[in-house]
């Protein structure tokens, strides 16, 4: 009976070790669950790629309701938009400190029709489609995310970092290309985003209009 | 005057032996019951140690960061951070150099005060005392360029940013210098990671255990030398018909041969208001000249005033010579001020 008893503890044991190795040399990413079943996303770009003072080129995405967004139709609006990815801290942080929701707040403030866009690139990473709903939705962000599979529109933006915004203004110009704020690990003193619409509003150029962004890279095919 | 002159204690809020912000292993799940009494304890001890090596790993500091057994979540699961006084003592009114130490757990990196693509640099938000004042900025080593996809200018394994410091000219006879270290690591995905660190003043000397030491001094030798400090070198901003500053031009004897040259690059810094020409980092081309190998770099500049954000503007960065493994490799800060000239 006690050699059984042995034996079995032993198994136990050794049982115990194997999971125990397995956690250790598992790759440490953050794994998040996707759903395999990310809508069909297409990018269809505009001529040339996105320039400051110039008309933003256009593109379709998918948001991540499968529904098909388009920046030709928001014309006659000043649209932002802020590249994302959940896995990125960065982003996480921008989200829990409520970075997102205070320059959504203040995009808002300035011009109650604007349009506030995410754009997720980060088609490579286990994430995009359930984890997109998931962020918004658990930091009670309220804007449409769309799901850049295959990083066209990133590239077309020159988008390189989570967060890089960018600001349109209601004539479709480029008129602010950068960081969300002034300080990577939070505490800013300077909006970006925010500055830019309020100089829209007030009729002045956008200054600055071009800053360099921080986070993680955008992780394109 | 000075009243009383004290030495430092380097310390952490953990203690002088293991002055991590966070240790990198992780404790050996306890057995209970079944390992106190019972020989079947121990062989389950031994049998998770020879299947899983990690669980048991105590990591000294200065020794290679081990990532904990299971997924990090932040970095301070990747890198360990320190605080120590690089000369060992403060002296009353005198500068010092206070050491921020990185040990960067393999396979990960943090990022140079210009990160690349993405990323962002090491900051060290410092809580002075009354009287100690901070000269200048954190000072970082030569970078490394890595990655593969996306440019990154950054670091792996253990490196020290260096911030000097003016000491009062009166101490306390005990203080505690604090101060807020954040980073961003990564590698495939990003963490970041932040640690409350100090260095307490007490009248017992104690210097730098010599894993710190050893990163410290490398640091320092790694640090950019000014380069108005090299005499066999010359910047020079150029500029355009109508007087508007297109390109920074650097060149320099240097102990590269052209007949088999090892890379001369210039990495930019962040400088807002000036930006740098596609392809960077640039690397020099070279030239024989009177027998003399002379690098030359030629950057491209696009400045934007109105993104200053109020500030001068400014042309600066590092010059690499060479991939930092060699006796004869140098490193060189340039900064250039880039005076705008109002049409007459």
């Amino acid at each position: 009976m006690k050699a059984r008893i042995r034996i079995t503890s032993i198994v136990i044991a050794c049982t115990l070790a194997a999971v125990l190795s397995t956690a250790t040399i598992a790759d440490d990413t953050i794994a998040i669950k996707q759903s395999e079943k990310a809508p069909t996303v297409k990018a269809s770009a505009g001529a040339g790629k996105a320039k400051l003072g110039a008309a933003a080129p256009t593109f379709t995405l998918n948001d991540t309701e499968g529904k098909a967004w388009n920046l030709a139709d928001t014309k006659g609006k000043v649209v932002v938009l802020q590249w994302m990815n959940p896995e990125c801290p960065v982003c996480r942080r921008v989200a829990e400190d409520s970075t997102t929701a205070n320059t959504l707040k203040g995009v808002r403030e300035a011009f109650p029709d604007a349009v506030y866009v995410g754009i997720n690139s980060s088609s490579s990473r286990p994430s995009s489609f359930e984890a997109s709903k998931g962020y918004m939705a658990n930091h009670k962000i309220e804007m449409p995310v769309l799901i850049d599979t295959d990083g066209a529109v990133s590239k077309l933006f020159g988008a390189k970092t989570t967060p890089h915004c960018f600001v349109i203004d209601a004539s479709g110009v480029l008129v602010y290309a950068g960081a969300i704020d002034d300080s990577p690990s939070g505490g800013a003193k300077t909006n970006y985003v925010i500055d830019a619409v309020n100089a829209l509003k007030a009729g002045k150029p956008v200054s600055p209009n071009e800053t360099k962004p921080y986070g993680c890279g955008v992780k394109n095919k | 005057m000075c009243l009383e002159c004290v030495t430092i204690r380097p310390r952490t809020d953990h203690d002088t032996t293991m002055p991590s912000s966070r240790p990198f292993h992780q404790v050996a799940p306890s057995c209970g019951v079944l390992a106190s009494k019972s020989w079947c304890g121990l062989l389950l001890l031994l049998c998770a140690i020879v299947v899983n090596p990690a669980i048991a790993q105590q990591d000294p500091p200065g020794s290679t960061p081990r990532i904990r057994a299971r997924a990090p979540t932040t970095g301070t699961d990747i890198v360990r951070a320190s605080l120590w006084i690089v000369e060992g003592k403060v002296e009353c009114d005198a500068v010092f150099t206070l050491a921020l130490v990185l040990e960067i757990a393999p396979t990960w990196h943090v990022f140079w005060r210009n990160p690349g693509d993405a990323g962002f640099a090491p900051s060290l938000s410092l809580q002075l005392p009354e009287g100690f004042v901070a000269v200048g900025d954190l000072a970082f080593p030569r970078p490394s360029i890595l990655g593969k996809l996306e440019l990154i200018y950054g670091y792996e394994g253990k490196i020290a940013l260096l911030q000097r410091i003016q000491a009062p000219k009166s101490l306390p006879p005990e203080i505690a210098l604090r101060a807020t270290a954040k980073w961003m690591a990564c590698k495939s995905t990003c963490l970041i990671g932040e640690s409350e660190l100090s260095v307490s003043v007490t009248p017992s000397v104690a210097s730098i255990p010599r894993p710190m030491r050893d990163i410290v001094d490398a640091a320092r030798f790694q640090m950019p030398t000014p380069l108005s400090e090299a005499k066999a070198w010359s910047v020079e901003l150029v500029r355009d018909a109508t007087g508007a500053v297109k390109t920074l031009s650097i060149s320099g004897k240097t102990s590269v041969k052209v007949e088999s040259p090892r890379p001369v690059i210039f990495i930019p810094d962040v400088t807002p208001g000036v930006t740098y020409g596609e392809g960077m980092p640039i690397a020099a081309r070279f030239e024989t000249v009177e027998s003399a190998s002379i690098a030359s770099l030629s950057i491209p500049l696009s400045i934007e005033p109105a993104n200053a954000a109020g500030k001068p503007l400014r042309a600066a960065g590092v010059i690499l010579i060479g991939d930092g493994t060699h006796s004869s490799d140098h490193c060189y800060w340039v900064d250039v001020p880039i005076p705008i000239l109002t049409p007459s």
